[in-house]
């Protein structure tokens, strides 16, 4: 008889014992920026042991390569703050039930923006307007359409029984939003986050054309040089700035995860 | 802070009204009066002018095929669907004059999905209306280990886990203790035990009609499985397409004498198998039998049901059972016993609705 069952342990218990959390940070992280590290270093030392002629001398000058890096990471900070501050509030909006409508149209608009050549964008706003803004504004605009799209799923994956249960308990609409939809929507977001800001790294140095400065001005030096020591070292700082940033966000991803969905 | 459960406080039955000192708000009537709904684009109405009275501290059962608009009956109750017309009222307010946010945290809510907040912990799940309702941490915590504890859980165990750590049906368990933190006077509960496995959800169900049975609240329930509304109901409401009620009695009524054919298709084959269930063994007068000849038999509680008497009677081929209570053996049970039972609650039908009868029987 079921009365002798223990009223504890469900038949069907999937899981009685305490989870162990995850915890936020393994070894395994290290890996990332252990190898940057070695990487830079690397190539540091390296170049201080080839004669380089004068004009490469001063572009690969220490101070110099900390500048620009500098500069490709405001860059790329100008770039994420402004995307998350235009997309997220703008797919949080689009999911309203007033909205709605728009959500398809708006998605289908973002592929097509996506599938645009942005090196063509560049070129073309490049040949009327030059400088830090320009570039970070076209980029910033390119980079939104992941997040957003990012936004919108996130938001509308959420469990229906979830959201039935909020309204049904008596949540505000902006409670429902604030406390189940947003929090449960996080991981989907920070995701879009990610690709956008290893976009937004990848794709500043084009914007050297435009006098924006960054890490591209190594690329593009060596290229006009014709020399292979500049136009590697930029490469690489690029592409270790890009593996750092995907670190990092990877990290934030995760931290801002709530814990019970991680 | 802000009372709780405004509606609570002209309770009419049950429990006090004074919520404060830990003592449940009983139930409070709900009147709905010519309701309908009608969704924009389509011709028939979802649901079609439905009158119903819910007595205070009654579990009313909505049962009807799909699509019947059972759900959508509940959903006007909180106002999560605003009705076209009609007027529905909780305790004599009507609640189409409140707001429609403050309303839903007076009124408990359990559905199939459980819908638990998954990055919540349990503790943070069962605190949430009381929160939106402004109580103070103290009366929160001590709230949500009372209320686990109420539903089976240990609080130490489980306060602090995620809901993806539960199973099914510990995650019902906490559902429904989400939904009586605050204590509401009404509970809206669409096919709550419809996810778990058979084992659990008879368990579910016994144990929230004890639960039911200290707390006094007034329940709309839905579910399309006609057994368990005969098991959980206080009455049931039997719903056609545009929830139109084709009888809305108590269980037993339903049984033996269903209003028309929709309802006695719905009650289907069985009836007087199902009526035995709402019997149990004490509503009969048992045999002093000092006879040792059950030494072999497990004697049956004298909570049993009569169906549990029955089923035991067939599984052990004997025509005569002992039964006990408190480990005392009080008497001995026979199958002539059970058909007596079963023509006396015949005649009782036929007598309230003569016409009906022999189609009863046919049924049955």
């Amino acid at each position: 008889m079921s009365a002798a069952v223990d009223l504890l342990s469900d038949p069907d218990g999937r899981d009685t014992k305490l989870h162990q959390a995850p915890s936020l940070l393994t070894w395994r992280d290290l890996g990332i920026p252990l190898l940057c590290t070695a990487v830079v270093v690397g190539e540091l030392y390296y170049l201080s042991q080839v004669t380089l002629g004068a004009s490469q001398a001063n572009i690969l000058e220490i101070d110099n390569l900390v500048l620009l890096t500098r500069e490709h990471v405001v860059m790329t900070l100008t770039i994420t703050v402004i995307v998350l501050a235009l997309a997220v509030p703008f797919g949080v909006l689009i999911t309203r039930p007033r909205f709605r409508w728009l959500a398809s149209p708006v998605l289908a608009l973002g592929n097509i923006g996506q599938a645009a050549p942005i090196v063509g964008l560049l070129a073309i706003i490049g040949s009327f307007v030059f400088g830090f803004w320009p570039v970070v504004g076209m980029i910033a605009a390119f980079s939104i359409l992941p997040v957003l799209r990012n936004t919108i799923v996130g938001i509308e994956q959420v469990d229906v029984g979830v959201k039935d249960a909020a309204r049904g308990m008596g949540m505000s609409p902006m409670g429902v939003l604030m406390r189940v939809e947003l929090p449960l929507a996080i991981p989907i977001i920070a995701a879009g986050t990610r690709t956008a800001l290893i976009l937004a790294v990848a794709v500043i140095p084009l914007g050297t054309d435009m006098n924006a400065g960054a890490l591209g001005e190594l690329v593009f030096a060596g290229i006009k040089l014709n020399r292979a020591e500049s136009l590697v070292c930029g490469a690489l700082l690029i592409a270790v700035l890009a593996l750092l940033v995907d670190w990092a966000s990877g990290l934030a991803q995760r931290a801002l995860t709530p814990r019970g969905i991680r | 802070m802000s009372d709780p459960a405004p509606t609570s406080s002209t309770t009419t039955t049950g429990g006090s009204a004074d919520n404060s000192g830990g003592s449940e708000a009983g139930g409070v009537p709900i009147i709905l009066q010519g309701v309908t709904k009608k969704y924009p684009g389509t011709d028939a109405a979802a649901v079609d002018n439905i009158d119903l009275e819910i007595g205070a501290g009654e579990i009313v059962m909505l049962v009807g095929p799909s699509g019947c608009g059972k759900t959508t009956t509940m959903r006007m109750v909180n106002r999560l669907i605003e009705p076209t017309s009609g007027t529905i009222s909780i305790d004599g307010e009507d609640v189409l004059s409140l707001n429609d946010v403050k309303l839903r945290r007076t009124i408990g809510y359990v559905i199939q999905q459980i819908g638990l907040f998954p990055h919540l912990t349990i503790e943070q799940n069962v605190a949430m209306v009381p929160k939106l309702l402004g109580w103070d941490k103290s009366r929160i915590s001590t709230r949500v280990e009372e209320m686990l504890a109420v539903v089976g859980l240990d609080p130490h165990e489980f306060a602090h886990r995620f809901p993806r750590q539960l199973s099914g049906g510990q995650q019902q368990r906490v559902g429904v203790a989400r939904a009586l933190a605050a204590d509401p006077p009404i509970m809206l509960m669409d096919e709550p035990f419809g996810a778990v496995d058979p084992i659990t959800r008879t368990r579910l169900q016994d144990e929230f009609l004890n639960l039911q049975q200290k707390l006094r609240k007034t329940i709309v329930f839905v579910t399309h499985d006609f057994d368990e509304a005969v098991k959980m109901g206080d009455k049931i409401a039997v719903l056609d397409k545009g929830s139109r009620v084709a009888q809305f009695a108590a269980p037993e009524e339903i049984l033996t004498s269903p209003a028309d054919d929709f309802v006695a298709g719905f009650v289907g084959q069985g009836a007087t198998l199902k009526r035995l269930q709402l019997e149990r063994l004490d509503s009969l007068d048992l045999h002093q039998s000092s006879r040792s000849t059950h030494d072999g038999v497990t004697p049956l509680p004298v909570r049993s049901t009569l169906h549990d008497v029955l089923d035991a009677m067939i599984a052990d081929g004997r025509d005569e059972l002992p039964v006990e209570k408190d480990g005392q053996l009080i008497g001995t049970v026979t199958l002539e016993d059970l058909l007596d039972r079963v023509r006396a609650l015949r005649e009782e039908a036929d007598g309230k609705l003569s016409r009906r009868g022999d189609e009863t029987g046919g049924v049955a």
